[in-house]
């Protein structure tokens, strides 16, 4: 038996993307929305940690914070991502910790945003490649960037950085690669925020974050 | 999929999400409004895009319906190029507008978990399986609510008896 209520479901489906002028305005919206994206990811390359509204909250001087371990002014954290790095060839680059409080987010996105963090599996998060880059060429060595990335060129890489350059003492290689990682960990909050909270997209969300590295496997 | 590659499949899947909108709002702008702000969303998030073509079809449906969620709660992004597609949508011609409307107006008669599933099978191209999924619920619930969906249907579109 033919089962006509398909047949009639079928022509009440909306054809409207077929129409020529529909199909050249969504092609036209679906690439100008492609294009904001691309330019928001160079935008992120030049300044990282601001593309995604992230508070930072750094304890002791700069140089302080490459070198020894400190007290921590994030006491509550709600993901703690701890992390030894190496380089390409497997040399002890430095250990970093950081901390993440999502506390400055509006209340009904903050236990979304808590519960995203708890269920992130930090082992199959890269540390995002263009923060890597930026913050090399922000110290001036992207020449290195295949040092700290398996296979990446300095060509590779579309990174301008203009303002006063950052202090290398402070951006140790372990610095960078962890700044990386945590660029991705918050790419993944953000991103599940957001499909629940669309509202939110115009003001941005952010968290709190204290980052601390040492280069000395000793003193942790 | 590299970032071209996802751009690629967020761009392909527009008239897809176009007509998922369509088919759940009342007017051009709001389609078009929706359809914008799901492709920001995808953008905003591509890094969670799953590498898969039907997974990520599947997410990209699934940022549109949280889209349409909290339709109303936002305010619309209208520039030029959301604007355009709402005018082009506003004068493009229905399909088919007389036999459409009867089946459209039965279809939005329907409980709306009833009518959620077909239109998601008969519209959007999700199989049963899929549909389930994206509603969140057990594949078994959804055949037996399509089959009962279909089953009030065919009662609302049966001819009415002649009068004696």
């Amino acid at each position: 038996m033919i089962d006509t209520l398909d047949d009639r479901l079928a022509t009440a489906r909306s054809a409207h993307a077929a129409d020529p002028a529909v199909a050249t305005a969504l092609v036209a919206l679906a690439d100008g929305r492609a294009g904001e994206a691309r330019r928001a990811r160079h935008r992120r390359i030049v300044i990282p940690s601001i593309a995604v509204g992230t508070v930072l909250a750094f304890s002791g001087g700069a140089a302080v914070a490459a070198l020894q371990w400190g007290p921590w002014d994030l006491t509550e954290p709600d993901l703690v991502v701890a992390r030894d790095w190496t380089d390409v060839t497997g040399a002890y680059l430095g250990s970093c910790e950081t901390r993440i409080a999502a506390n400055t987010m509006p209340a009904d996105a903050l236990a979304l945003a808590r519960e995203r963090l708890a269920s992130i599996d930090l082992d199959t998060i890269a540390p995002d490649a263009e923060v890597i880059a930026g913050a090399l060429t922000a110290v001036g060595r992207l020449d290195e960037v295949g040092r700290l990335i398996p296979g990446a060129q300095r060509s590779d890489f579309d990174v301008h950085h203009n303002s006063a350059a950052w202090p290398q003492e402070w951006y140790s290689d372990a610095r960078i690669l962890q700044d990386g990682l945590m660029m991705a960990v918050f790419a993944d909050m953000a991103g599940g925020v957001l499909e629940q909270h669309p509202e939110l997209m115009a003001d941005g969300i952010s968290a709190s974050e204290e980052t601390q590295c040492t280069t000395d496997p000793e003193v942790r | 999929m590299r970032g071209a590659e996802l751009e690629r499949a967020i761009v392909d899947a527009a008239p897809a999400l176009l007509g998922y909108f369509v088919h759940r709002v009342r007017n051009a702008e709001d389609a078009a409004d929706l359809v914008s702000e799901t492709l920001i969303a995808a953008w905003k998030s591509v890094r969670r895009m799953p590498r898969h073509p039907e997974q990520a079809r599947m997410w990209l449906f699934g940022i549109a319906r949280n889209v349409l969620r909290h339709h109303g709660r936002t305010m619309a992004r209208r520039d030029a190029l959301t604007m355009r597609l709402a005018g082009a949508l506003a004068a493009a011609p229905a399909t088919d507008p007389d036999k459409a409307l009867d089946i459209r107006a039965a279809v939005g008669a329907l409980p709306p978990e009833h009518a959620e599933l077909v239109r998601l099978v008969h519209w959007d191209g999700f199989t049963l399986e899929e549909a389930a999924i994206h509603l969140g619920i057990p594949a078994s619930t959804a055949r037996s609510r399509h089959a009962r969906a279909k089953q009030l249907l065919r009662e609302a579109l049966a001819p009415s008896p002649a009068r004696g």
